[in-house]
């Protein structure tokens, strides 16, 4: 356990010194909260609540995983490039400690940009008046996101492993595209009907959907009925289903990612 | 005394042979020279006593541990590799302490007298990435020895350094030298004479020639160590 809290400690050190993180995994989120509320000032009132902070927040934690996403796939090819890994592979290291020494700081950072949208989904949320969650509600929030934070991590290690740092980023890209539309960050996927079915079964929307009903979000109104008594996303909707593939997809992005880095590390001992 | 012993080791890559029977021997605390032009098998030689590599066929011990037992070999080995391997955004004292911690050893002292034998005292709390290339190929030898390891690969150490820098290395590694055994792979020839104890030529994965210098030299008849080298390793008589 030593050489992986040593090797996480090299790893934690190093993507903190570097400025990206910041502006990628912190900023950028941020900014997006900010850039929604600007458009909310614009937009007829209680037609768009896809941009609540209720419904805007969970969206936007899984826009900035797939950012992290982003990151740790660099790191890790970067670490491959400079040969700083193959030296490692020739230290008594292990390949356990290798996946746990990347995956234990990605999570940690992950972890920190949940605290901090959420930190910032409460300053949005009362300044504007809207509200946001309850604290028990923004502390199951944070553990509906960890499987989450374990896919986007996991494939990011992935990426890094059999990508080097040019084309890594571009596959990452597509996540992130994917967690802004497929996932139903800031599209409202739930006017769009057979559209949203098929989000359904990616990873990228259950978790959102989860989301909004951990933090009471409420559905688009499509007609004036629910403009005036707007529907709520409820657990007991759709919740079963989609929590079991939610696992699912994170048991299997883990698995894949392990596979592959231990596949990798043999071949490249070949 | 041997401290690497390698018998008839071959190491095919899909359709390259890269290693072909080579068989040599290593004595303990020398400086030994791989000599050859690009794609002679001095690397993939280094890789497979490193275990970087599995050799296709071919037995070598390294310290009486066969290549089999590779995680007690690792344990008194380091290496260098060609490419500057270092934590870019550490420091210097970041990454000599992350590969001393790495290996389970706590020595300050040590590292501070590898601080002063690299001269990384004026550096020491710079990020790598701000280094020069002369720097950090220097942190990248001095990390390779933080392990006490007993047998050191330096894995063309010179390459792409200026003059000026090369030179500089050199003196370091001739300051290491009867203080472990060094196993340093090169394709300049200036740089093997004037550091090796004694030099094995590699062409094509095939070890043409062993021997120190003076006796390289005379195995090929010539004066000089390039014309001996190019005698050797081309085939070029006359």
């Amino acid at each position: 356990m030593k050489k992986v809290l040593l090797f996480a400690k090299r790893n934690l050190t190093e993507m903190v010194r570097d400025p990206l993180l910041y502006i990628f995994c912190i900023g950028f989120p941020i900014m997006m909260i900010g850039v929604f509320n600007i458009i909310l000032g614009f937009a007829p009132e209680g037609k768009t609540p896809v941009f609540y902070e209720k419904s805007l927040i969970p969206g936007i934690m899984i826009f900035g995983f797939s950012l992290l996403m982003l990151m740790s796939a660099l790191h890790v090819s970067k670490d491959r490039q400079s040969a700083f890994l193959k030296r490692l592979f020739s230290s008594p290291m292990k390949p356990y400690q290798f996946i746990l020494g990347y995956l234990l700081p990605f999570c940690l950072i992950g972890i920190a940009q949940i605290i901090i949208v959420i930190i910032t989904g409460y300053i949005f949320g009362s300044a504007s008046g809207r509200g946001f969650v309850s604290f028990p509600g923004a502390l199951l929030l944070f553990v509906e996101m960890l499987p989450m934070l374990i896919i986007n991590v996991s494939l990011g290690m992935m990426f890094g492993t059999i990508l080097n740092d040019k084309s890594s980023p571009a596959i990452c890209s597509i996540f992130v595209s994917a967690s802004g539309i497929i996932g139903g960050s800031w599209m409202p996927l739930d006017t769009m009907g057979g559209f949203e079915k098929f989000c359904g079964y990616l990873p990228f929307y259950q978790a959102v959907y989860l989301g909004r009903c951990v933090t009471g979000a409420i559905h688009t109104p499509v007609d004036m009925e629910t403009t005036i008594n707007p529907v709520l996303y409820t657990f007991a909707d759709r919740g079963i289903l989609y929590l079991s593939m939610y696992l699912g997809y994170m048991v299997l992005c883990a698995a894949l990612s392990l596979f592959v880095f231990t596949r990798k590390m043999k071949s490249d001992i070949n | 005394m041997e401290i690497i012993n390698i018998n008839k080791i071959t190491k095919h890559y899909k359709t390259v042979k890269a290693l072909d029977e080579v068989s040599l021997s290593i004595h303990e605390g020398e400086l030994f020279g791989l000599l050859g032009v690009n794609g002679a098998g001095k690397t993939t030689l280094i890789r497979i006593l490193s275990g970087l590599a599995k050799a296709t066929s071919g037995e070598a011990t390294v310290d009486g541990y066969s290549l089999k037992q590779i995680d007690e070999i690792k344990k008194i080995i380091d290496v260098s590799p060609q490419e500057t391997s270092v934590a870019m955004n550490l420091t210097v004292k970041e990454n000599l302490e992350f590969f001393q911690s790495l290996y389970d050893i706590d020595d300050k002292e040590y590292l501070d007298s590898i601080v002063n034998s690299f001269s990384l005292g004026e550096v020491l709390n710079k990020r790598a990435k701000t280094l020069s290339g002369g720097w950090q190929r220097r942190l990248s030898i001095a990390v390779a020895l933080i392990s006490k390891p007993k047998i050191i690969f330096l894995d063309e150490p010179t390459l792409g350094l200026d003059v000026l820098a090369r030179r500089e290395l050199w003196k370091v590694i001739k300051s290491l030298k009867g203080k472990m055994t060094i196993v340093l792979t090169s394709h300049y020839l200036e740089e093997i004479e004037a550091l090796c104890d004694r030099v094995a030529i590699m062409s094509k994965g095939h070890l043409l020639d062993i021997g120190t210098v003076e006796e390289i030299k005379k195995h090929a008849n010539e004066d000089s160590f390039e014309e001996a080298f190019v005698k050797i390793a081309g085939g070029i008589v006359e």
